[in-house]
């Protein structure tokens, strides 16, 4: 029945022409308005995150015909041309995305959690919120409100806070599992309310919605950087190094093969994933040849443990600094600019850990 | 008929035919009236910005003298500096060469026994070729096209053994080197990513020239045969360490095999490469260096073998590598260096090391073996939010207090508080301290604020305070006490009774505060007095006035200083010619009882001795580099106070604090010994006393980074001294009474290029400003004109004496040095004095309008008689704010007379002219605060002038209302960052004209009030200013497109 509603208002509201399709991925179809261009890599990091969030939530990603397809629009005429309101930035509705910036993974997130149904607002988008990435946010960002209560009914996006919602589903999943929570959420509907919602807490968690949230107040919160599972960038490919020393001076333009963009407009991001054997005390620099262009090229380094106690680190082109580093997995990733190539380089060194003598 | 009438006639042809928008003849160009044209197409691009990037030393003119070879790449200009017997002649000659420029070579090509000098034009992918002509001149560049697209670092080499050397070229997107030779392309070569550097050498032994390629991406040297007839192939690839961004060669061991020298950017070091003279590697060492190496020079030491001198980017240290020893000499430029070379500059047959600072605009020399010190890493702390010392036992040592860094920013947890960590020199442990219930901590300070025994820490926060009780078993804490915009805490005792006080400084967004509280006996702070300030709060610290009156505060406010004696209010203390002050240390330097100055200004380090006098004294620059923080320490042990100063820079996308030591002589001089840079971010640098050893420690101090301490210590060290500086602000002006403007550029030397009457210039001319005003150190202002109507230009210049703090008013002939029988100077009231030409009294003869800011601002009229004399000034008080105050003369209320429009604080503020050369008393014309000039016209055509103004927001309007008064800004051209307002062609229409960087935008005014703009993409982007002009001298305004690099002349034809 939602399923109904949702693509007749799509088609409904959806009546200037579409773009057709330029990129065929193996998940993932790219229809871009003339003149917007995905970076070298996008199309691949589409196709790897779609597999790579199926795989979470336990379906098959789409091949095919049924692949989704990801149409990248000039903002001009967004709502207008979209089922999507004007003010978002995209909407899924099933295997049709609709973005005014590319990649906007928390759509393909919707786009994959449409094979357990439309749940109410807070949990649709507390789930893409919960799987989307990192994006191209090079730090975590600040703490936010967590009222809960505030935002359980919303039935439309425009109430809701995201952060809340993401970290309210995060908090579950880690919980109850994903499994569990993907049961619960395929058991309610869109328009599901509190009285419905605790019954399915119930249900499911053994817990009722009052207590659900109280022990996610008291609990400490945990910034969405560190709480989402970074599935493509914690699985992206591993950095070899020995543990001591590791550099690489390159290349970073939107046209190369591993560059992720355009994203809102001016970024690329290059993905890679470095384990760090043993917690200790590492230099990091990162140096460009273009002084003009230092501001827009960094690297960033986010713990994959979830919720843990490693902190995220960035360095800007031209700053070197000393950090702790916890052993594990890090997602690595290096930023620059998609209007301009540029040459970025990073070192990253284990320091005797040297105190006072 | 009246002009009116041909004017109305002409624009209703025009609209009637839209002819003035189909002359054929202005194709890429823009339509004027009356089937005039600017002539896009045809524009004439001058460029004479001076950043170097490169730099060689050649004794181009064949004097006998080294001259040296800069290359600016982004203004695309190559300048000469002529050497004399010291290189410090000040005299150059700068060449406009291409849109951009990379790399420099210098080789006689056409064999005429003259050096010609060559340098890469990327986005003209071609090499640029200057022919030396003898004489000091050199021809136009002429531009060689290169088989590859764009070329980078030539360099000449002679691969064939006959004729002229070849020109080799690296093209970095295709991965190849790329040969031209005799004027034509012969050959390219793959050799590999991210090709940065070359150096030349017989590697394998045969007798025939060879190329090293340093390849940044492929962390490698690559070898390169040369078969001797100009052919090439690729030889061995030898791996060196990450972003090797230089190569040098040599026989650095004397087995009479050339080997080489890479400078590895990402690994800290440097790699040298021992050739077995058969294009293997016989060995290799690495010997490391200050972060980040990208320049590298080798230096035939004699005897001694060769020696490396490696410049970090990121801390623009010098480094002199011995190669049996390592580093052995250190020392950092004052100025951030870009690049280096060797040669003999002085004749003595040893070679001299140069550098080219881009940011400061400036060639030097390093100078080894100066005095200087030197800075040991002794520790470091743990991860760190903030550190600061603290002698939390008293013992006259410090420990390091540290707020750690923990895993706040990944789990907020709203129960945690905060601890302390103190780190001691002499031991391995680390004491915690619990200052819960505060949350977090940025910073403690320990103080006696009562009577009971044992002291008090007092730690905070933003917006909050404890104070800790030293008990037996540590410190006990009081209530959290919340200080809404607390900052920071000082330790005071004002009224020196031995039971100290605190100030807390405030800040909020309407302003600051500074509240002196002392503890109650409850626990909470009584506020004892409470000050507050517009805008922010820098330092603060009491001072002793004498006798038994509580201790005065001198703070700085607004970037001004301030005394606070609890009087009214705080009294500024305005220095004249000093415009910001940003650190202060105070001490009586000259032992006369009265507290003297060090002080941080936006002018330099001063001195100024009796600050807080009726009248201090007059500054004394001490160093013309600037600082942001001040230690006064005794460093030498001569019982005399010297200072550290530290100054923080973010120049070329890289951080660094750079210390300089000044030690106080006897006599009361200060010596400069050789400076010393650290990298850092945010944070500060303090000398502390950790032990009791006889040098000084330093922290420091960087936000969310382990402290670190160093050993200070005396030794010698590589010195810097400027050569040469090309800072100059540029104006155009006829000089010889040609018609066509020539190009004049004042400062610390002077410069002229001529107009060619086409839109172009010559090659700019620059000498040193002694040789034309002997005395003078700096130009601050002139005014220049054909005075006395004799067809040259005469030149009254503001010019700052070279000793002393003062300016005169001096004449300056371009033609001849200032002699003794020439007029006296005359002395001004004020160091930064400007000046302006205007008939300000009506007399119809060009008067000279003088007028200076704080201390006293004041105004001069200097009437003139038309016949290039003018009388003396009487100087009159008039309110202006500032140092340097941006004041226009300019007629603004179209009554025909002179008026003034000051910018302000609260916004722009007319002084109407009288007509005789006073003004009457200021009123507010708008409440624009701040922009930049754009033109002045009846824009809305209501017989009211009205102001264009460039601001944040574009180029906007201020339209003159009646009253005396104007407009909110009404929007002309969104986004603009250049603009200009004037009747270009002379058809009583305003043209409207911005710029956005890459596109210039032509607008006129429509019948229906409307203004429509015509968009000309211009072919290079940087447009940062609009003049308008009659450049060619043909009658016809012209545009003046100007750029960090120059200008390009659009010219108007016929």
């Amino acid at each position: 029945m939602t399923r109904t509603v949702l693509l007749a208002a799509a088609l409904g509201l959806a009546c200037d022409p579409l773009p057709p399709v330029r990129h065929e991925g193996v998940h993932v179809r790219v229809a871009p308005d003339p003149g917007l261009e995905l970076c070298g890599g996008t199309l691949a990091h589409m196709d790897d995150f779609v597999a790579r969030v199926s795989a979470e939530f336990g379906v098959d990603p789409p091949t095919g015909d049924d692949r989704f397809t990801y149409y990248w629009l000039d903002p001009e005429d967004f709502g207008r041309r979209t089922p999507c309101p004007d003010a978002v930035a995209g909407c899924a509705v099933y295997d049709g995305v609709y973005s005014k910036v590319a990649p906007l993974d928390h759509e393909l997130v919707h786009s994959v959690s449409f094979a357990y149904g439309v749940g109410p607002q807070i949990f649709v988008e507390g789930l893409a919120r919960a799987y989307e990435g990192l994006e191209a946010w090079r730090s975590p960002q600040p703490e936010r409100p967590r009222d809960v209560w505030k935002f359980v009914g919303s039935n439309w996006i425009a109430p809701l806070d995201y952060d809340v919602a993401g970290a309210f589903t995060s908090w579950l999943i880690a919980r109850f599992g994903l499994d569990e929570f993907l049961s619960m959420y395929a058991g309610l509907g869109l328009v599901a309310r509190e009285g419905a919602i605790d019954r399915a807490f119930e249900r499911h968690f053994d817990v009722g919605l009052d207590r659900a949230i109280d022990d996610f107040t008291a609990d400490g919160d945990c910034l969405h950087e560190h709480a989402d599972p970074k599935l493509s960038e914690c699985g992206a490919p591993e950095v070899a190094w020995d543990g001591e020393y590791v550099a690489e001076y390159r290349r970073l333009a939107c046209d190369q093969d591993d560059a992720v963009g355009p994203y809102y407009g001016g970024d690329v991001v290059v993905m890679r994933s470095l384990v760090v054997p043993v917690e200790a005390t590492y230099d990091i620099a990162v140096i460009t040849d273009d002084p003009a262009l230092a501001p827009a090229l960094a690297i960033s380094l986010f713990p994959c443990s979830q919720c843990g106690t490693d902190l995220a680190v960035t360095v800007t082109a031209g700053e070197r600094i000393t950090a702790r580093l916890g052993a594990g997995r890090y997602s690595l990733r290096l930023h620059g600019t998609a209007r301009r190539e540029a040459r970025i380089g990073w070192a990253l060194t284990r320091r005797r850990d040297d105190g006072p003598h | 008929m009246r002009p009116s009438v041909l004017v109305w006639f002409g624009l209703a042809a025009c609209v009637g035919a839209t002819a003035c928008t189909r002359d054929p003849d202005c194709d890429g160009g823009h339509p004027l009236f009356g089937g005039r044209c600017l002539d896009l197409a045809g524009s004439v691009a001058s460029r004479w910005g001076f950043a170097p990037e490169a730099v060689h030393v050649a004794d181009l003119d064949a004097d006998g003298a080294a001259d040296l070879i800069a290359a600016s790449p982004a203004a695309g200009a190559v300048t000469v500096v002529w050497g004399g017997k010291d290189m410090s002649s000040g005299t150059a000659t700068t060449w406009s060469v291409a849109a951009a420029i990379d790399g420099l070579a210098v080789v006689d090509l056409d064999g005429d026994g003259r050096l010609d000098v060559v340098t890469a034009a990327p986005e003209d992918d071609a090499l640029a070729v200057l022919r030396n002509r003898g004489a000091r001149e050199l021809a136009p560049a002429e531009l060689l096209p290169t088989l590859l697209p764009g070329p980078t670092a030539p360099r000449a080499v002679d691969l064939d053994g006959h004729g002229a050397p070849e020109l080799v070229t690296l093209h970095r997107d295709d991965h190849s080197l790329a040969v031209l030779g005799a004027d034509k392309p012969l050959i390219a070569l793959e050799v590999g990513l991210g090709p940065v550097a070359l150096a030349d050498g017989d590697f394998d032994g045969d007798g025939r020239r060879d190329l090293a390629v340093a390849l940044a991406e492929e962390a490698a040297v690559q070898l390169v045969r040369g078969d001797g007839a100009g052919g090439l192939e690729l030889g061995p690839r030898h791996p060196v360490g990450v972003a090797p961004f230089a190569v040098v060669a040599g026989d650095f061991d004397g087995d009479g095999a050339q080997d080489l020298a890479t400078a590895d950017a990402l690994a800290d070091a440097v790699s040298v490469l021992y050739g077995d003279g058969a294009g293997r590697l016989r060995a290799r060492t690495t010997w490391p260096t200050d972060p980040d190496p990208r320049a590298l020079v080798a230096v035939d030491g004699g005897p001694e073998g060769h020696v490396l001198y490696v410049l970090s980017y990121q801390t623009s240290t010098l480094q002199r590598l011995d190669l049996r020893r390592g580093v052995d000499q250190v020392g950092a430029t004052r100025e951030r260096a870009a690049a280096l070379a060797a040669g003999d500059l002085d004749g003595d047959g040893r070679p001299e090391l140069v550098f080219a600072s881009r940011s400061a605009r400036e060639l030097g020399r390093a100078v080894p073996d100066a005095p200087g010190f030197s800075l040991a890493p002794r520790w470091e702390t743990g991860p760190a939010r903030r550190a600061f010392p603290l002698d939390l036992d008293d013992d006259g040592h410090d420990e390091i207090a540290v707020v750690p860094a923990d895993a706040e920013d990944a789990v907020v947890d709203l129960d945690r508080t905060a601890t302390l960590q103190l780190w001691r020199g002499d031991v391995g442990e680390v004491t915690d301290i619990d200052l819960s219930p505060l949350p977090r901590v940025d910073a403690v300070v320990v103080a006696e604020l009562d009577d009971l025994p044992g002291r008090e820490l007092v730690a905070w926060s933003y917006g909050k305070l404890v104070i800790l009780a030293e008990d037996g078993d540590g410190w006990a804490p009081g209530e959290l006490l919340e200080v809404p915009g607390l900052a920071s805490v000082l330790v005071v005792d004002r009224d020196r009774d031995g039971r100290q006080e605190l100030l807390l400084r405030r800040s909020f967004v309407s302003g600051s505060r500074l509240d002196h509280v002392e503890l109650a006996g409850d626990g909470t702070l009584r506020e004892l007095a409470s000050r507050e300030f517009d805008g922010g709060l820098g330092p603060v610290a009491p001072v002793d006035l004498g006798g038994a009156a509580p201790q005065a505060l001198l703070l700085v406010a607004g970037n001004q200083l301030r005394l606070d004696d609890g009087g009214d209010e705080p009294r500024t203390i305005a220095l004249d010619g000093v415009g910001a002050v940003v650190e202060f240390a105070l001490h009586d330097l000259d032992d006369d009882g009265r507290l003297d100055a060090i002080l941080c200004t936006g002018v330099g380090m001063l001195r100024v001795d009796d600050l807080l006098g009726e009248s201090p004294g007059e500054p004394t620059r001490i160093d013309d580099n600037g600082c942001s923080q001040l230690d006064l320490h005794d460093f030498d042990g001569d019982e005399r106070l010297d200072i550290l100063a530290e100054r923080s820079d973010s120049s070329g996308g890289a951080t660094r604090n750079t210390l300089t030591l000044w030690l106080r002589s006897e006599t009361g001089g200060w010596t400069r010994l050789a400076s010393q840079s650290l990298p850092a971010s945010a944070g500060r640098t303090r000398v502390v006393r950790l032990d009791d050893d006889s040098w000084l420690d330093l922290l420091v101090d960087e936000i969310d980074q382990p402290a670190r301490v160093y050993d200070m210590s005396f030794g010698t060290a590589i010195a810097d001294e400027p050569v040469f500086t090309g800072d100059l602000g540029y104006r155009f002006t006829d000089l010889d009474g040609d018609g066509a403007l020539d190009l004049l550029g004042l400062g610390r030397g002077l410069a002229v290029a001529h107009g060619d009457g086409q839109g172009g210039f010559s090659p700019v001319q620059q000498r040193a400003l002694g040789d034309l005003l002997p005395g003078a150190e700096r130009i601050w202002s002139a005014a220049v004109d054909d005075l006395d109507h004799d067809g040259d230009a005469e030149m009254i210049v503001v010019a700052q004496r070279a000793e002393g703090w003062r300016s005169d008013l001096r004449v300056l002939d371009l033609g001849r040095a200032a002699a003794p029988d020439d007029p006296p100077p005359l002395e001004l009231p004020r160091v930064f004095t400007q000046l302006a030409l205007a008939d300000v009294d009506g007399d119809r003869a060009l008067d000279l309008f003088a007028w200076g800011g704080v201390p006293d601002p004041q105004y001069a009229l200097l009437r003139g008689d038309g016949r290039g004399h003018f009388a003396d000034p009487t100087w009159t008080p008039i309110a202006l704010e500032g140092t340097a105050p941006n004041v226009r003369p300019i007629d603004l209320d179209g009554d025909g007379r002179l008026d003034l429009l000051a910018h302000q604080s609260d916004g722009l503020v007319l002084h109407r002219g009288l007509g005789d050369g006073r003004f009457a008393a200021p009123s507010l014309w708008n409440a624009l605060r701040s922009g930049g000039f754009a033109g002045v016209a009846d824009l809305d055509r209501d017989g009211l002038r009205d102001l264009a103004m460039l601001v944040s927001g574009g180029l906007v309007a201020l339209h003159g209302r009646t009253g005396g008064s104007a407009s909110r800004p009404a929007v002309l051209f969104a986004d603009a960052s250049a603009g200009a307002v004037v009747d270009l062609d002379g058809d009583g229409q305003l043209e409207i004209l911005a710029g956005t960087g890459d596109a210039l935008h032509i607008g006129r005014r429509d019948l229906d009030g409307r203004t429509s703009f015509v968009r000309h993409d211009l072919e290079r982007g940087g447009l940062s200013g609009i003049l308008t002009a009659d450049f060619d001298g043909d009658g016809l305004l012209d545009l003046g497109l100007r750029s960090g690099a120059g200008v390009t002349v659009v010219r108007q034809r016929p």
